[in-house]
């Protein structure tokens, strides 16, 4: 009898990256230092997008791009993922918030990312509605800036490429983005 | 026979390290804008876990004109290199970038430094001076400019923590 052992697994099929984990980005760095983590809240202002820059230490692939709505879901969000020079690689469109309290996806083109290479993810979002977001509280204006965040008006839900973002004007709340990924073996 | 190159896993995200902060300590709590003690120094600790060098220190200047300074000591005091004072602007990143980087050896202990004249307030973790044993962090009265050599003295419940942020080359 001949039997057939499958190979082991050398690494999970698939992982939740969270763009504010402080391994990925410096932004992650500053708020992570609390216990209490992101909360149902608001965006700052309608269709002004925020984006903070990240690397990574594992190649992975985008297979989902999504959020956690406030306790209030609605109004439609966009995620997009852009290269150093501000190209966009992947995004979500826009896409109106359901669920409550709830991890939302989207369903993405697959996007391979390379480790310790600069990228950037923005966030859009069209309301100032309480509750429509999961935002981290009590954001300082020296957070943000030293976090590298940067924003850019796009009068529109839709994050545009490329993006051409300027200097923050002031604080911002920044809605935690969250990726469905693929480990490779980088 | 080939050898393949890798650069060395557990880098930090863009060669940036917000100092005191990961992977030190945790439940600081977000950092405000808030006023330490007029030309204290204050000596942050941190532990590279490659060698690398430093390319700058930067501080988030919130309001105030005060002069300040900033700098990086090695384990002992000794000052391996400063801004030297420098007058600060309001809602402005304030950056020390030495013209050479400075060598930092892997699991070495080194001091980034902080010194403002006056109580301007800039972005610091604030209200525990409880984390002070737990960071290993030190403090130093009529510190500005910063000394060399620096002399530690223990934090005591001093609870402003300047946030600085060191970036190493990549």
């Amino acid at each position: 009898m001949t039997l057939t052992v499958p190979p082991p697994m050398t690494t999970r099929p698939w992982a939740i990256l969270d763009f504010c984990a402080p391994e990925v980005s410096v932004f992650g760095q500053l708020v992570n230092q609390t216990n209490t983590g992101p909360a149902s809240g608001f965006f700052g202002t309608a269709n002004t997008a925020v984006a903070i820059p990240f690397m990574l230490r594992s190649n992975l692939t985008i297979l989902k791009l999504g959020w956690i709505n406030g306790a209030a879901a609605g109004n439609n969000h966009c995620i997009a993922i852009y290269d150093a020079s501000y190209a966009r690689l992947v995004t979500t469109g826009s896409t109106l918030g359901s669920g409550n309290n709830t991890l939302q996806w989207v369903d993405t083109a697959d996007t391979a990312l390379v480790r310790d290479t600069l990228y950037w993810v923005a966030y859009n979002h069209e309301s100032i509605t309480v509750d429509r977001c999961t935002t981290y509280g009590g954001m300082q204006f020296g957070t943000c800036a030293l976090s590298g965040m940067l924003q850019q008006a796009v009068g529109a839900i839709a994050l545009p490429d490329p993006l051409v973002p300027v200097a923050l004007t002031q604080a911002r709340a920044f809605p935690a983005p969250y990726a469905l990924v693929t480990a490779g073996l980088g | 026979m080939s050898y393949t190159t890798e650069r060395p896993r557990g880098r930090l995200p863009q060669g940036k390290l917000i100092v005191p902060g990961w992977p030190d300590i945790e439940g600081l709590g977000i950092p405000v804008h808030s006023a330490g003690t007029a030309n204290r120094g204050y000596y942050q600790p941190f532990v590279m876990p490659y060698t690398t060098s430093l390319v700058s220190i930067e501080f988030w200047n919130s309001s105030g004109t005060n002069n300040h300074d900033l700098g990086l000591y090695d384990a002992v005091g000794n000052r391996l290199g400063s801004k030297g004072s420098t007058a600060s602007t309001a809602n402005t990143i304030h950056i020390w970038t030495p013209s050479t980087p400075i060598a930092v050896q892997a699991g070495k202990l080194y001091f980034a430094a902080f010194a403002t004249a006056g109580t301007a307030t800039i972005l610091a973790y604030s209200g525990n001076g409880m984390y002070n044993p737990r960071t290993g962090r030190a403090v130093q009265a009529s510190a500005l400019a910063l000394p060399n050599p620096a002399t530690f003295a223990a934090a005591g419940a001093d609870a402003f923590i300047p946030v600085l942020k060191l970036t190493f080359t990549e």
